[in-house]
């Protein structure tokens, strides 16, 4: 079966320096839930950047929605990321747009009539409990408030893979249950969620979820599981 | 419905130093221009004007001699069809324009040479034609214009190329504003190019901005540009030299379609930088 996302002995090394990320390969099923954790520094937000496209490898193969990345034409790139859909740990909301604008952007992006992006940001928003605070800059917003934005603009194109790196870090434990339960929802309508994280509490959230351990750039994998995931996987 | 062309994010209305400078050099190629095309006109007329002409002089000290033979100069002339038309000048005329030179002296005690201007001839065919009569002297006073023309001709060179340095000097000013553009929100674009957007989006992003910034530059530097240039012709005007009659309706039309020139080519430059650079990314 074809991952989502799947990487054969990738490696990522900055300019001339050691690799930080080596020998990785594994492959996220469509529709599984996996979690990523390591210590700090253990190079989870540089895997995240390679799935995302941030980055390319220094060596080995990342394939994304069954093919080869670095084989696709630069032109080919956007509509692949509009794929994804990404949380990021420092939000990178746009500091000149509203809560409202920002969600939407994805949706803009992608060349979405205005009449239809308005509801469908408005409802979002509710859900996360942000109707109210809509028209807000993201400066005077929580940290917990920008954070449930960042998600909201991650989720607003249903993508068929979510990644997000530490997405409760800034919320407090009701939210999380709830932003949880959102990612869980979206993954049993068939998105493939990776959720990087070193909340213990929310990993024991998901008894069903797969755990990938990150340590000194590699992937602790005893089992091979994550190399040959097996063929049922997902909530 | 959004706009196609309606930007991701805001961007500032203010017009900024891009303006400013897009102003300055707009401003510097205009009156470049003008002078380019000013002078086009003034070397066309002096060469239009002195080109072939001829100048017969019939230099003796006796009066009565000297209008003898400019009567046989005439008479000759008349009978070679080839030349333009001959014009003796009247003495009083020759007298009054060298009053100004002599002072206090009376020109009519002077023993001034007799003038007959030819408006197109050959210098070669006169000198044969009155060898007999070495009273005779023949001027090309076309060809001794010729240096002036030349000189018309240089100064519009140099303007022609201080008009061209201009829109380099914007071209770069575009490329150099399109990247300072890029610098300064690289964090927006970064985001914007993680959530799927096309290089093609994000430099409109850019571009809009430039595009605005430099419309209003260039609409500033072609105001202060018409002022300088109407203001300069009224003045030479009065001195009876006009400008007008050098700069053609064309020349105006012209001169007023270099500032939309400029907006399209700092437009295009700052699009062609931003897409080198954005090419870089991942």
């Amino acid at each position: 079966m074809a991952g989502i996302v799947q990487f054969d002995n990738v490696g990522l090394r900055y300019g001339t320096g050691a690799e930080i990320l080596a020998g990785l390969s594994f492959t996220l099923a469509p529709g599984s839930f996996h979690f990523l954790t390591g210590a700090s520094g253990a190079g989870k937000t540089s895997l995240i950047n390679l799935i995302t496209l941030a980055q390319r490898p220094s060596r080995g193969i990342v394939s994304l929605f069954g093919g080869d990345a670095a084989s696709l034409p630069r032109r080919a790139l956007p509509a692949l990321r509009r794929r994804i859909g990404v949380v990021y740990q420092d939000f990178r909301l746009i500091p000149e747009l509203s809560a409202f604008d920002n969600v939407a952007l994805p949706l803009r992006i992608a060349g979405m009539p205005e009449r239809d992006i308005g509801p469908r940001v408005a409802e979002l928003l509710e859900w996360v409990g942000l109707a109210p605070r809509a028209a807000a800059r993201p400066a005077t917003l929580s940290g917990g408030e920008q954070q449930r934005v960042a998600i909201a603009r991650a989720v607003i194109t249903h993508p068929e893979l979510i990644v997000a790196d530490e997405p409760t870090g800034n919320v407090d434990p009701d939210m999380a249950a709830r932003l949880l339960h959102l990612l869980e929802v979206l993954n049993r309508q068939g998105t493939t969620v990776l959720i990087a994280t070193h909340d213990v509490h929310l990993i024991g959230q998901m008894p069903g979820a797969n755990i990938m351990r990150l340590a000194k750039g590699r992937i602790d994998d005893p089992t091979g599981a994550l190399r040959f995931p097996p063929r049922e996987t997902g909530a | 419905m959004r706009r196609v062309f309606t930007p991701l994010v805001p961007q500032p209305r203010r017009p900024g130093t891009f303006a400013l400078l897009i102003a300055a050099t707009c401003l510097l190629m205009l009156l470049a221009a003008a002078l380019t095309l000013a002078l086009r006109g003034a070397a066309q007329k002096v060469a239009e004007a002195t080109d072939g002409r001829m100048l017969v002089q019939v230099v003796d000290a006796d009066p009565i001699r000297r209008d003898t033979i400019a009567d046989e100069v005439m008479a000759r002339l008349d009978r070679m069809p080839v030349l333009g038309p001959a014009h003796r000048v009247p003495p009083e005329e020759v007298q009054r324009l060298i009053a100004p030179y002599i002072g206090s002296v009376s020109a009519i005690d002077l023993p001034l040479p007799a003038m007959i201007e030819l408006k197109k001839g050959d210098r070669a065919v006169l000198v044969r034609r009155f060898r007999d009569l070495p009273a005779v002297q023949i001027s090309d006073t076309g060809a001794e214009l010729g240096p002036l023309v030349r000189l018309i001709e240089a100064l519009r060179g140099v303007a022609l190329g201080i008009a061209f340095v201009a829109a380099a000097a914007t071209t770069l000013i575009a490329m150099l504003a399109a990247r300072t553009a890029l610098a300064r929100q690289a964090g927006t674009l970064g985001i914007l190019h993680a959530l799927g957007a096309t290089d093609q989006q994000l430099s409109r992003l850019v571009t809009g901005k430039i595009a605005r910034d430099a419309s209003a530059g260039a609409a500033a530097g072609l105001a202060i540009a018409l002022l300088v240039i109407l203001t300069i012709a009224r003045r030479l005007s009065a001195v009876g030299a006009g400008v007008e009659p050098y700069l053609t309706v064309g020349a105006w039309i012209t001169l007023l379609l270099l500032p939309l020139l400029l907006v399209g080519l700092a437009i295009l430059a700052a699009q062609g930088a931003l897409l080198l650079t954005l090419r870089r990314a991942p």
